[in-house]
Order: structure tokens, then sequence, then C-alpha cells
């Protein structure tokens, strides 16, 4: 079993997706959703894996929309949902033949918490750490078939299971820049006779204000530039109680990117490429990542 | 003679009429605000309390200016309470006013 690169663009979006806030793009921030208060999000993410050594010549794309819903509980207590809507295809060569593996629809919804558990203001700045935790439900069809039967795993769009995920994100957020770190722990649970491995993420972001260099007066809008790392670490899936060879294993992504921060609404986009991929056996390696996204303030 | 008087009465009337009222005006400094996106949570949960005019942030300055519908006073322990709902600190207020 093959480690599926767009769900892996997926759950990257669902980390993220508590960054609702003036914030990094690829994970959550510990700035705060005020009491009573929604935001929204979202987002594009496109990713492709392709130049496969194997002799299948597998070819992978997959295009994620992610809706996103922030709601603050309190000033320190926030709940997110997030509903991505994935499109995924599959090409590779079977028997001399080229094929196409493809699926469309609803994927797995998520349900999150996070706690501001420090806050440390001062003129201008804050320091804040937030605990989060949350489950994501097998919303998406997990049974998937076309002309060929059912779609391989990695085309599927949902898991078909339960997991359950939690971490911590710290932020340090000034006038002139702002920098997150984020350490993440997700239990994949089995499902249809596949055991995935757990993932483990260890992220950071730095948004520096490249526009306007002064500061005048009032709220005026921001322009960013931004640089973001993603480690992953997925242990090897087990089907039916054997390790799959050709699953799991360490990537590291480097994400430049801008985005554009005004009182009501910001756009953003980065491009997420690979510095390092040490993947178990054939699995297939990620080419690059396309996240494109906005949030609103209502 | 009449006339003059009732003309007199009308425009002494219509000048108390256009006479500007005082507003209360609140100024606090908050702690904590270092983007737009964040101000707007400001301005939005102050804007909810009953009386207020309009708010106005200045990033730069973090400072946070909440203007009082004429006839309203400001109760700071309710403005400071908005700004701790939106997720941030505030600090020393003051009062002062101006005219609508």
């Amino acid at each position: 079993m093959r480690p599926s690169l767009a769900l892996k663009g997926i759950a990257v979006g669902i980390l993220a997706a508590g960054s609702v806030r003036s914030a990094p793009v690829t994970i959550n921030t510990a700035l705060p959703v005020g009491g009573g208060e929604f935001v929204a999000r979202g987002m594009v993410v496109t990713s492709q894996s392709g130049e496969d050594p194997d002799a299948t010549d597998r070819d992978h794309s997959a295009t994620s929309l992610i809706a996103v819903l922030g709601y603050g509980v309190t000033h320190k207590l926030a709940l997110f949902g997030v509903l991505p809507y994935v499109d995924k295809e599959l090409d590779l060569t079977v028997a001399g033949n080229r094929v196409s593996r493809t699926s469309a629809g609803l994927g797995d919804a998520s349900l999150f918490v996070r706690y501001t558990l420090v806050q440390r203001d001062r003129p201008g700045r804050t320091f804040r750490v937030a605990p989060f935790a949350g489950v994501k439900a097998p919303t998406g069809d997990d049974d998937h078939r076309d002309i060929l039967g059912r779609v391989p795993p990695s085309v599927q769009p949902g898991s078909g299971a339960w997991d359950v995920f939690g971490g911590v994100v710290a932020t340090y957020q000034t006038f002139a820049f702002q920098a997150d770190g984020q350490m993440s722990y997700r239990v994949r649970n089995k499902a249809n006779g596949i055991d995935p491995g757990d993932e483990l993420r260890l992220d950071g972001s730095l948004q520096y204000r490249l526009w306007p260099r002064q500061l005048g007066n009032g709220v005026p809008s921001f322009l960013y530039g931004v640089l973001e790392s993603n480690f992953v670490h997925r242990d090897r899936n087990e089907v039916n109680g054997s390790d799959d060879a050709n699953s799991g294993g360490t990537t590291l992504h480097l994400s430049p990117g801008l985005q554009y921060v005004t009182r009501r609404w910001i756009v953003e986009g980065v491009v997420q490429l690979p510095v390092v991929q040490n993947l178990h056996g054939n699995a297939l390696e990620n080419d690059y990542v396309l996240r494109a996204g906005f949030r609103f303030n209502f | 003679m009449k006339r003059i008087v009732l003309v007199l009465i009308g425009v002494f009337w219509l000048s108390l009429a256009a006479w500007p009222a005082d507003q209360e005006v609140v100024d606090v400094s908050v702690s904590g605000l270092a983007c737009p996106f964040c101000a707007y949570s400001v301005e939005k949960s102050l804007g909810k309390l009953p009386g207020v005019d309009s708010v106005s942030v200045d990033l730069a300055a973090n400072q946070v200016r909440v203007v009082m519908q004429a006839e309203h006073t400001a109760d700071l322990k309710q403005i400071k309470k908005a700004i701790v709902n939106a997720g941030f600190t505030p600090g020393e207020a003051s009062r002062s006013t101006a005219q609508e």
C-alpha cells in the first residue's frame, strides 16, 4: 500500500484550518477568535506527484476545496469545523495499457477545539500558546468504484476511519513579523483492512511585513512575505497485520508565498516544495503542492 | 412687530436644533493587537455595546477610540470587557467629549 500524497495534502489543509486569523498558511495559529465571533476560510490545494521510478509510471494528482468555519466559544476557546471536497486522479500503466483511476466527492470532515493556555500581551506584540485536539470523521466515500472496480485507497475521497489528532501551536506576533511553531500527532485508525501509520508533524512559519514599510494612522493593510516548513514523519501502514514496505517515511517541505491582510479579509498563496523525501520502498514522491485561499471575518 | 418676534423665536429654535450635541469619547490602550485582521475583531466587539456610535483603531499607537452616541455615557468596565472578549488586553482609558 502506497502513501497517498493527496491525503497528505488534505491533512495539511485540515491542520491549517485553525489558522483563520492573519497567520500561517499551512498550519494553525494561536491567535484568538473573539468570543461569539465567526471566521471563515476557503482554500484550494493542488497536489502533484509523478516521476515514478516504478514500471507502473504512476502519476497522482489531487485538488481539494476546503471550507473552514471557526467559532469563538470564548476568547480562549475556539471550535473549528473543516469540510473538504476532493477530486483525485491516479494514472498508471497496467499490463502495457495506460489507465486512469478517478474519484470526486466530499472528503472526511474534521472537528477540533483549541484553547489558549498562555497569553502574554504587550503594546504591538503578543505571545500565545494553544493546545488543540480533534477528530476526523469518515464522511467521505471509502468504497468509490469506477469501470475498473474499486479505486485504490489513495484515490478514495475518504479513509473510512475515525482519526484523532492533537498538538500545540505557539505564536509570536509583532507589527513587523509573526513566527509560529506547531507540533502535532495524528492517530490514523484501521479501515478496510488497512491500518495506516500514525503521523508526527513539526511545522514552522515566518511572516515578514513587506508593505507598508512604515505604519501610518488607523488600520493599514499588510502585505506579508511568507516562508513555512513542514516536517512530516509517517509510520508504515499495516495491511492484514503485515507492514507495507512501500509506505511511510519522512518528508520536509519548504513553502514560500505571499499573504495580503486587510481588516476584514485575507488572500494568500504558497507553493510547497519538497526538499527532503525519505520514503520507504517505491512510495511515490511529491513534486509540489499549490495552496491558495482567502479568509473572511464576519 | 408680532411677526418679527415670531421670526426671532423660530430662528432661536432652529439654531437650538442645529446646535451640535456633545458626544463622549473614550480612548483605550490595547496590548496584543498587531495585525489588521485582529483590529476588526476589536471593532466588532466594541461596536455591539449599547450606545456606541463608532469605533476606530490606531494600530501603530496601540489605541482604540470609542465614540458614544449623544446622550449615552460610556461604561469603561463594559468597554474593557469587550476588548478582553475579542482576545486582547485593555490598558489605560481616558474620557473626553467631542461635538457631533
